[in-house]
């Protein structure tokens, strides 16, 4: 339903994408990079369950006896806090993409909640691409870094975590050269 | 133990945790507010299917904040 590396996707437009500029490919960081959120969220959602039992081996129980509408508050927060660590947490891994078109490579970059950061970089001012992988989460689930240096001051662009790394920079080079009609 | 539970039941002490939920939660609508403002930028960036639910997600989260902020402020 959410994929992270999807070959000419239909139905994505990108801010700044011609009409006759199609795309080729898209990427995301590994889904399973969200476990970052995913793991306090889940720890945060157990709080409610988990805190009378402790509360009551530290003998301090009694803690706990302020009024009923109190504790609502409290659980209603605790389980706020839960949505808005998933959202957030959703929101930057989906939106924050990685295109390669036939013209531009595009990095999207959402840093904080009200910035974004677009580095677009065209296809034929590649210079190179090189890919790693190391870890044993990268190694199991085939994630890994890209890096695309680009020619004269223009910023490189380094995608993060994407799914089939060596793939993904061969996929760049052979665009690359289709670009600049080496082959 | 009987010291903890007089503590709590003290109205001062009622007084400060409401205040402190208050604040807690304005913050908190505050933030969802900006979420709004930060999937609508996402969403003009890169438009997907996705898009319209994510919006309407945050709406709806951002109406329940100021809700849940103003009940408090009622109930507590």
């Amino acid at each position: 339903m959410f994929p992270s590396y999807v070959e000419n996707p239909t139905n994505i437009v990108f801010e700044g994408q011609d009409k006759n500029e199609k795309i080729l490919l898209l990427l995301r960081a590994h889904p399973i990079t969200n476990l970052s959120w995913i793991i306090p969220a889940v720890l945060i959602f157990l709080i409610p369950f988990l805190l009378p039992g402790f509360l009551t081996k530290l003998g301090v129980e009694k803690l706990l006896n302020l009024p009923s509408v109190y504790l609502i508050t409290f659980i209603v927060i605790n389980y706020l806090l839960v949505l808005v660590i998933s959202f957030e947490g959703f929101l930057n891994w989906y939106f924050n993409v990685y295109i390669i078109t036939e013209k531009n490579i595009v990095d999207v970059d959402f840093h904080s909640i009200l910035s974004k950061n677009i580095d677009l970089a065209p296809l034929v001012n590649v210079e190179d691409t090189s890919s790693s992988m190391g870890g044993i989460l990268n190694s199991i689930f085939n994630f890994g870094d890209v890096f695309v240096q680009t020619a004269g001051a223009a910023k490189n662009i380094d995608f993060i975590s994407v799914p089939n790394p060596h793939k993904v920079s061969d996929f760049i080079l052979d665009k690359v050269h289709q670009a600049e009609g080496r082959y | 133990m009987e010291v903890e539970e007089t503590l709590i039941s003290l109205p001062l002490i009622l007084d400060f945790i409401k205040i402190a939920v208050l604040i807690i939660l304005f913050l908190y609508a505050v933030f969802a507010l900006l979420i709004v403002r930060q999937v609508d930028l996402m969403s003009k960036t890169l438009i997907t299917p996705v898009s319209p639910l994510v919006k309407a997600i945050s709406i709806i989260h951002a109406g329940f904040a100021v809700g849940f902020f103003v009940l408090v402020f009622g109930i507590l």
